[in-house]
């Protein structure tokens, strides 16, 4: 029963695992061509397009259609969050207008005046926006309320990851919006599907050089966009793969434990049967016909729990479509997957098999007068472990000591299969803690700094003036200048992160080298580096401001931030490039955070003809990791059930098998006046120093390791080296709850030796 | 004075076994006396074991009452009688029952250790009555599949005296023994009770039931016949390559079995006779 649930537990969770890991691709394929949707978008400000570019195009031949809109594109707006308002560039378009590429799929619609309603992607459900409700917009010091009147699904734009927000109004409300800042916003999206969408960063470089068209200076970073297939299937999937690889080598680790169990199952099922076997030896019995007769014990058992846990994975699927879809923002449908349940539960069956025809090849070298007797009893020159008449510990620590000795082997693979699920768990803990506890570490790798406030001037504004101002309030303990501009470098477009002093800032920094201190100065992300093929020493040219420099790398930093493609320099390097470049954006740390939304009030009061723009950047973070805490929380509470289950298992397994193996030994310790209590702490004892050792063992290579497997994991989104807090307490606490879990079911467990009576040892 | 050690009112014991019961033994009173040589005979099936097992504590009568130097011990739990065996009762089994994953020296310790928490003095203790059983040092750390039957049945015997129990109870302690072996078991289980140790010994073999004080014989589970035989020598010698000769028993029969006795509690005849009179008793009871 025990091993069949093992069985079914890892069948369920391979299956949903794979099911998600294989469809991962193939969904946002799926999505992208049933929807129509665009494998390659550039946003241009109007005034920089220009027909040729439309043209350049159409005549590509891997271009199978183009399409050219004119949209409402808000580089530096801000939309309400809860009560904040959250910085997002936002894409605004005519849902009136007809279209070929990615036409409009509403999800859900309420009935809301025409010249108010916005149709939001549907992530943003997510977020808290309900049919009916206010949608406010802020862009360049001017306000719009919408009314939320539907969802729609989204390739491109979808989510907060992107950086970008698609929105739908009807006509009046896009002519309202069109009079208002078409100067400013005015854009021209040009959506591009092409024959094969892998080719899309390709076209989009090649683009880039043919027109010259950059993210660029003559308009704002903010205000141009380039988002190749690549990009937007990765915003989409990134947070699916990784919940999906985890939850896959989660469930491989219960494979592997559910090997483990069968192994051990086998061998102590010959012992048990030795005599049996022995009989069906001599009544003329193959070894081969009695090895296929417990073959397919094991195999049938295992069958009765993969096919249940293939089917329950199915019951699991709606609670995973929704989580997948919150994730990715659209709609996740598992649907009957034949080829996985087939794919899962023979992968299963087979390692089955695999383990048992091997475990049990013994019996084929047992001839039946051996077995007959009971198996071949051989003198024994191993040493007496744990001598009773000296040595420290009490007796009942002795003979426990001895049991460890006696099972030595066992011990190990019960200490190894501790490790794993002790493994899985801290891992998981250590990824929770720092994305729903303490998100200081992971702060410290999205590589933007999280200070209280941010300002952004408004254009046209005396920054430097405005900055004194602000940096000189009450309660202002700390103000650094840091802003964001285009720049690009071996044919890749990056953020280049501008400020006058890195070293005061509280979470960027460097994870070798230094930061740059001088104006031939440049720090690059690792995954930058990676594609720049340079290193910390060498020298890189930036292209920024219309010029072009070269800048020592002096240290590798990381970054979630536009996939990971940054760089760092300081406001004397930018000049060197654009000698009129200024920083507009302002951050202010305060002496008592708490007052953040009574500081921003006053300046939103005081200071509202100059500034664009106004962040409290804590809770905005906050508000973009929630979905993500509350997947990770629902994979550790996951990961720490399953944990609790395999550890009951595998100890009543073990336990139960002890028992069975030691039932002389137990009569024999009862004739001779130990009491079952003393029996059941023995026994237990003996368990527990592998259990201590496993949990211990798991615990630290989680502790260990954690970061290098994050930093691998999460590499596409630019972290190239996590640095995540591995909190010692939850480690510690982690492990002793699994021993604690372990020992107290080893106790329960060992009750059965009550049932073990000595006047056995005479009736028998 | 003679003074019971074990008494038993309206002992009864039941099987049940496919929806039948099986009464195995029948209203039984009885005394074992302490420094006696019990010894339990019988035919197959007789009760002579649960007879054995029920006396000692291992298991629990169905009715009646057992009691233990004055204390009731067959309303005991399991676990209040495992302390009682622990305190009362040694055992020497036919199958020899030591733990195989440890030394000689350990298996007796285990026992010894149990009650006394001087390591050093139990450890001592063992190393003496194993030399005593005639189990040279080098046996001391080996492991039971490493010892011969005789070893480890005199293994057996130290594990069971280690803890000075107040009766040792012995079930066919030569059933797997070789003849060789068998009877350096049965003297030292002799010389043993020689030095006032009460035993009770199931057996169906006559030279081991010669080395008995006092002899019940079980049929259908009633004790129905009693023999006083006094203490065996080993000094004496014996036709059958026994030494027996009648010696003082510590108490006289009570019990009105046909033994005699002097005045002084020694039991009157030679060895001879001592084997002439268990075979006209086991010829009496059927055997």
């Amino acid at each position: 029963m025990s091993l069949a649930m093992l069985i079914l537990l890892s069948t369920l969770l391979l299956h949903v695992g794979l099911g998600i890991f294989v469809k991962v691709d193939p969904f946002f394929t799926e999505r992208v061509e049933e929807s129509q949707s665009a494998h390659g978008i550039v946003i241009l400000q109007e005034k920089l397009y220009e027909p040729e570019q439309l043209a350049y195009l159409q005549q590509d031949s891997r271009v199978t259609s183009v399409e050219a809109e004119q949209v409402m594109y808000m580089g530096q707006a801000s939309i309400g969050v809860g009560s904040q308002s959250m910085g997002v560039a936002s894409l605004f378009m005519n849902l009136d207008q007809e279209r070929d590429i990615a036409p409009v799929k509403l999800l859900q619609e309420a009935a809301v005046p025409a010249e108010k309603a916005v149709y939001v992607p549907v992530s943003l459900k997510n977020m808290g926006y309900e049919l009916g409700d206010a949608l406010d917009l802020s862009y360049l010091n001017k306000d719009f309320q919408f009314m939320v009147a539907g969802y729609f699904e989204t390739t491109a734009f979808g989510t907060v990851n992107s950086g970008t927000l698609k929105f739908y109004v009807k006509e009046p409300a896009y002519q309202q919006l069109e009079k208002s800042i078409k100067d400013t916003a005015g854009s021209r999206m040009l959506s591009v599907r092409m024959v094969d969408p892998e080719q899309s960063s390709q076209l989009l470089r090649s683009f880039k050089e043919e027109t010259g068209v950059r993210q660029s200076e003559e308009s704002t970073f903010l205000n141009t966009n380039f988002m190749d297939y690549r990009s937007m299937a990765m915003v989409t999937t990134m947070m699916i793969s990784i919940f999906a690889m985890l939850l896959v080598a989660f469930s491989w680790i219960i494979v592997i434990v559910a090997l483990i169990v069968i192994r051990f199952r086998v061998v102590n099922t010959i012992e048990d049967q030795m005599v049996n076997m022995g009989v069906l030896g001599a009544l003329g019995y193959t070894s081969r016909q009695i090895k296929a007769s417990l073959i397919l014990q094991f195999m049938v058992i295992s069958a009765v729990g993969a096919g249940p846990g293939s089917l329950l994975s199915y019951v699991a699927q709606p609670a995973i479509s929704d989580l997948l879809s919150s994730l990715s923002g659209l709609t996740w449908v598992s649907g009957f997957q034949p080829v996985i349940d087939l794919v899962s539960a023979v992968v299963v069956l087979l390692l089955v098999l695999g383990v048992t025809f091997a475990a049990s090849r013994r019996i084929s070298k047992l001839p039946p007068v051996i077995a007959l007797r009971g198996g071949v009893h051989t003198h024994s020159f191993r040493r007496n472990a744990a001598p009773l008449d000296r040595g420290w510990g009490g007796l009942q620590l002795r003979l426990a000591m001895k049991n460890i000795g006696a099972n030595l082997r066992q011990n190990v693979i019960v200490a190894l299969i501790m490790a794993g699920v002790t493994f899985a768990s801290v891992f998981t803990a250590i990824i929770h803690y720092n994305v729903a506890v303490d998100k200081g570490a992971l702060y410290d790798m999205f590589g933007s700094e999280m200070s209280d406030i941010v300002i952004s001037a408004q254009e046209g504004a005396d920054s430097a003036s405005l900055f004194t101002a602000l940096a000189g309030k009450e309660g202002v303990v700390k103000a650094n200048l840091l802003d964001v501009s285009p720049g690009f470098m071996d044919g890749l477009d990056l953020a280049v992160y501008v400020a006058e002093d890195f070293d005061s800032m509280e979470n960027l920094s460097v994870y070798k080298g230094r930061m740059p201190l001088h104006d031939n100065e440049i720090v690059l992300t690792g995954v930058m580096s990676d594609n720049v093929g340079k290193t910390i020493g060498e020298t890189v040219e930036l292209e920024a401001g219309g010029n072009s420099g070269s800048f020592l790398i002096t240290g590798l930093t990381q970054t979630m931030n536009n996939g990971g493609q940054v760089a760092l320099m300081t406001l004397s390097g930018m000049h060197t490039l654009n000698p009129s470049y200024d920083i507009r954006s302002l951050h202010l740390y305060l002496d008592d955070p708490s007052r953040v939304d009574d500081v921003i009030d006053e300046l939103k009061q005081d200071y509202a003809e100059n500034i664009a723009q106004i962040q409290n950047y804590y809770e905005l973070a906050e508000m973009q990791l929630s979905t993500y805490s509350s997947s990770i929380s629902l994979l550790m509470t996951v990961v720490l059930i399953v944990t609790s289950l395999v550890v009951a298992l595998i100890v009543y397994l073990v336990i139960h098998s002890l028992i069975l193996k030691r039932k002389r030994d137990l009569g024999i310790y009862k004739a001779i006046g130990y009491t079952t209590f003393q029996l059941m702490v023995q026994t237990a004892l003996s368990l527990l120093p592998a259990i201590v050792a496993g949990a211990v063992i798991g615990g630290l290579l989680a502790a260990w390791v954690s970061n290098p497997l994050l930093s691998l994991l999460l590499y596409n989104v630019g972290v190239s080296s996590a640095a995540f807090d591995v909190p010692v307490i939850v480690v510690m606490v982690l492990c002793a709850a699994v021993v604690g879990l372990a020992y107290v079911i080893s106790l329960a467990t060992s009750r059965r030796i009550r049932k073990v009576s000595a006047y056995e040892l005479i009736v028998e | 004075m003679v003074k019971s050690l074990i008494t038993t009112q309206k002992l009864c014991k039941t099987f049940s076994k496919g929806g039948q019961q099986q009464h195995v033994l029948k209203n039984m009173d009885l005394d074992i006396y302490e420094g006696d040589f019990t010894v339990i005979m019988g035919s197959s099936g007789s009760g002579k074991s649960t007879l054995l097992y029920a006396l000692s504590g291992m298991d629990k009568p169905t009715l009646g009452e057992i009691r233990f130097a004055g204390r009731e011990i067959s309303k005991l739990s399991h676990d209040q009688l495992a302390l009682f065996r622990r305190d009362h009762c040694g055992f020497v089994f036919q199958q020899i029952y030591l733990l195989d994953n440890m030394s000689v020296l350990d298996n007796v310790l285990a026992a010894g250790l149990l009650q006394a928490r001087k390591k050093k003095a139990v450890a001592e203790k063992a190393k003496e009555l194993l030399k005593r059983v005639g189990l040279a040092e080098e046996a001391w750390g080996k492991f039971p599949s490493q010892l011969s039957g005789g070893e480890a049945q005199r293994a057996g015997i130290v594990r069971a005296l280690i803890h000075e129990p107040d009766i040792v109870f012995a079930d066919e302690p030569t059933g797997a023994l070789n003849s060789a072996s068998s009877m350096a078991v049965l003297d030292i289980l002799t010389e043993i009770n020689a030095g006032g140790q009460s035993m009770v010994m199931v057996t169906h073999d006559l030279k081991s039931a010669l080395r008995g004080s006092r002899i019940l014989y079980l049929r259908d589970g009633i004790v129905c016949g009693k023999l006083a035989l006094g203490r065996y020598s080993a000094a004496a010698g014996a036709e059958d390559g026994l030494a027996a000769r009648a010696g003082a028993s510590a108490g006289g029969s009570t019990d009105g079995s046909t033994v005699t006795r002097t005045e002084d509690g020694t039991v009157a005849g030679d060895d001879s006779s001592r084997l002439e009179r268990l075979n006209r008793f086991l010829a009496e009871m059927g055997w």
